[in-house]
């Protein structure tokens, strides 16, 4: 066999050429690798450019969308003095300028008349990119729909650059008390998220408190004084209609909607000390939850239905405490502070809002269930009242300043607060559900 | 489809024509037939006339237009008739000579008849010695007649000893000719033969030699393809030894470049760090981003810093993520210079892992 040895030879080489060959790929690297383990936290900047046709129009759709976003707490908003340049199509958008002034995103639009209403054309440029990132159109059927309008743009743009449910197109309801005396009127309203076109639903001489909306946003749950009994009202906002579900002795209060919308948790104190019940919305019929000699209410269901939030003194001051909704035994969920009570739970389920009351002040707080730690939102003194948003990112609560109170929200990171101005007290807002 | 059949109908045509060795000929001929044709058609124009005498005569006219013209054409043709050749002139009559001749052919009456007095006279003597003549003539036609019977007989003898002489010499020919021919053949033979063994000589030569041919054509093949194996052999050998050269020579750059990495791996490093930071310092992140995930986004760059092409290689699995770290890559532009050029890359991925 005369080709043996160069058999053997040309083996061990392939051999030796196959290893290396593998050596080297392996070692072999495209690019150079940087990896980014941290970001910033931070608002979005981004100008919203007054849209072409707008003049004349009875509402100023620039203003409302800028004050929807700038509310939210996510976007940093250009001053309109400094929005020098003003294109209304993609085509005539400079995106050095917008760099220059720092923007990562801007929004432009034409509102053109179409029939008795108006067709809005707006893009949301990304600057960086110097593109634009989507195009939209949205009819308003009539001018008096601008304004409903220009929250269903707000809402499409916080939607696009959060990836989160915008909620300028939600509603809030609120209690009212205007004059003094024998002559006090007590009115249940609801109006737009910024306090815009508030209209009332309930006007009554006697106090009218606690109003909660149930998960489809068609009725409201409310304590009501009739003939100096407290009511639990259902009313329904298709119908007008107003149903009292308990007027039990003492106290009936501090409705909560089941997430099902099926059930109420109520206060009552029939039974001579304040308890958590629940009530079944529809036939009235109530099961006791919790049973001690302290004061137990303000209870708040958790999202997946699971659990109770509520307010006792067991402790010897006002804390919150949380159960299973099938009984048994409360863990308490507060511990610092001299008293924290109104805790409800965020859309989410992992965030607590509450009224922390320390050193005789009143703030606003919340709490991330999963790592216990407490932020303090508000500055006080007589900060109450807390109420998620339906995406959970602002939180309504109402403050005084010792002469009157006022509706207010702030971003769930603090840093963004509004003030809603209305004329005369209001009390206790309630964040409506997305109604779509 | 090469040929239309209008084609071949033109040569079918020619063909049936007998085709004439002379085209005049056919021409004129076709002229011929024409005038006659014309001539048919005057006739028949004429004869129409009469036919259509009832007819308007403005009918008329165009009908003469029409066959009027080419009748025309060809009346200039036919040549002039040549006229008739005069009769030739008669001789006039001369009174004196008329005289003469009389005179003339009188005398020639006399002489006439003196001559045939004379002939008949001569005519019997003639009679008497054409007798005498016919006499001697017979005695002689006699003699001669002997004579000739004697000859003859002499002549018969002589004639057969001339054959018998003949047969003899022919009998003589004959052997004389097949000798020859059977020496002949007896040469063709030996010839044949002679050729034979030459052929078959020729061939034991031939096939002699290409017996050597084949072999030595064959040992030829052997050596060339021995020494084709072992080029062949060579070549791989040397290949191989190119190609570990190769790879040594690889392994060398590599753990040149390896040490040259070692050695520059804190401006490497710095240089990351200094992307790192100016990324990150960019990269607003989305409230409410899940607290893990990964995504790769790819960058190139040119000397200066400036990046020239953003790409998002693997998803962060949410469209916000995803244009936030794009975004802060884009904002990013122009990345820090490296501490020393030669850590410099042209490619970049960032990979967005954030860490809890």
């Amino acid at each position: 066999m005369r080709h043996t040895p160069i058999s053997v030879f040309s083996l061990v080489t392939a051999l030796l050429l196959g290893l290396s060959s593998l050596l080297t790929t392996g070692t072999a690297q495209a690019a150079l690798q940087v990896e980014i383990t941290e970001g910033v936290s931070g608002r979005i900047p981004i100008a919203i450019v007054p849209f072409g046709g707008s003049n004349g129009l009875p509402e100023d759709m620039t203003t409302i969308i800028n004050n929807d976003l700038g509310s939210s707490g996510f976007f940093d908003m250009l001053p309109r003095s400094d929005i020098a340049q003003t294109p209304s199509s993609a085509e005539q958008v400079n995106y050095g300028f917008w760099r220059g002034v720092g923007r990562d995103n801007v929004v432009i639009g034409q509102i053109t008349p179409k029939g008795a209403g108006y067709s809005i054309r707006f893009d949301i440029l990304d600057v960086y990119k110097g593109a634009p990132l989507q195009s939209y159109t949205i009819e308003a059927p009539s001018a008096d729909r601008l304004r409903a309008t220009s929250h269903r743009i707000a809402d499409v743009i916080f939607e696009k650059l959060t990836g989160l449910k915008g909620v300028f197109s939600t509603r809030i309801a609120y209690v009212k008390s205007q004059g003094i005396g024998w002559n006090m009127k007590y009115e249940l309203l609801i109006a737009d998220q910024d306090g815009h076109n508030p209209r009332p639903v309930v006007i009554s001489e006697d106090t009218v408190m606690s109003p909660t909306w149930s998960p489809d946003g068609r009725r409201l749950a409310y304590v009501a004084f009739n003939s100096g009994k407290a009511h639990v009202y259902v009313l329904d906002l298709t119908t007008g209609q107003a149903r009292s579900l308990t007027s039990r002795a003492g106290i009936n209060g501090a409705p909560a909607w089941s997430p099902d919308g099926r059930k109420l948790a109520v206060t009552l104190s029939y039974s001579g000390n304040p308890d958590i019940y629940i009530l079944d919305a529809s036939t009235g019929a109530i099961q006791q939850l919790t049973d001690s000699r302290a004061i137990e209410t303000e209870p708040s269901w958790s999202p997946d239905g699971s659990k109770m939030l509520f307010t006792s003194d067991r402790g010897g001051n006002a804390q919150l405490y949380e159960m299973s909704v099938n009984g048994g035994n409360a863990r308490r969920v507060t511990f610092e502070g001299s008293s924290n009570q109104r805790g409800t739970y965020s859309p989410d389920g992992r965030y607590i809002a509450m009224v922390r009351s320390d050193q005789g002040s009143y703030r606003i707080a919340v709490m991330d269930t999963t790592s216990g730690a407490i932020d303090i939102l508000s500055e006080g003194r007589l900060d109450e009242s807390p109420s998620f948003a339906p995406n959970g990112q602002m939180i309504i609560y109402t403050r005084s300043d010792g002469r009157r109170t006022e509706l207010a929200t702030v971003s769930v990171d603090g840093k963004v607060k509004r003030r809603l101005r209305e004329n005369g007290d209001v009390r206790e807002p309630a964040w409506s559900p997305v109604i779509p | 489809m090469v040929d239309s059949p209008k084609h071949e109908d033109l040569r079918n045509d020619g063909a049936r024509s007998g085709g004439p060795a002379n085209p005049g000929e056919g021409r004129s001929r076709a002229i011929i037939w024409a005038l006659a044709l014309h001539v048919v058609f005057i006739l028949l124009f004429f004869v129409g006339l009469d036919w259509w005498r009832d007819d308007p005569p403005a009918r008329r006219v165009v009908e003469a237009v029409l066959i009027d013209a080419p009748v025309k054409e060809r009346a200039t043709q036919p040549k002039p008739v040549p006229a008739p050749e005069a009769p030739p002139e008669k001789p006039k009559v001369d009174p004196d000579k008329a005289r003469l001749e009389a005179e003339k052919r009188k005398q020639e009456e006399l002489s006439k008849a003196a001559r045939q007095q004379e002939q008949e006279k001569q005519k019997a003597l003639e009679k008497e010695r054409a007798a005498q003549k016919q006499r001697e003539t017979e005695k002689l036609a006699q003699q001669k007649r002997e004579q000739e019977k004697a000859a003859e007989a002499k002549r018969v003898e002589a004639t057969r000893k001339q054959a018998e002489q003949q047969r003899l010499e022919a009998e003589k020919a004959k052997q004389e000719a097949a000798r020859q021919q059977q020496a002949e053949a007896e040469k063709k033979k030996r010839e044949e033969e002679a050729r034979k063994a030459a052929e078959a000589e020729r061939r034991k030569q031939q096939e002699l030699e290409q017996r050597i041919k084949a072999q030595q054509a064959e040992e030829q093949r052997l050596e060339e393809e021995l020494a084709a194996r072992r080029a062949a052999e060579a070549e791989r050998r040397r290949q191989m030894e190119a190609e570990m050269a190769r790879e040594l020579a690889r392994e060398e750059e590599a753990r040149q470049a390896a040490s040259r990495n070692a050695r520059l791996a804190p401006q490497k490093q710095q240089y990351v760090d200094l992307i790192r930071r100016k990324v990150q310092s960019n990269w607003l992140k989305p409230v409410g981003a899940p607290e893990s995930f990964q995504c790769k986004v790819w960058v190139q760059q040119i000397a200066d810093g400036q990046i020239i092409d953003v790409k998002l290689r693997s998803s962060c699995g949410d469209p916000v993520l995803d244009q936030s770290v794009l975004r802060a890559v884009r904002k990013s532009d122009p990345l820090p210079d490296p501490p020393t050029p030669e850590v410099f890359e042209r490619e970049i991925e960032f990979i967005f892992k954030p860490k809890d």
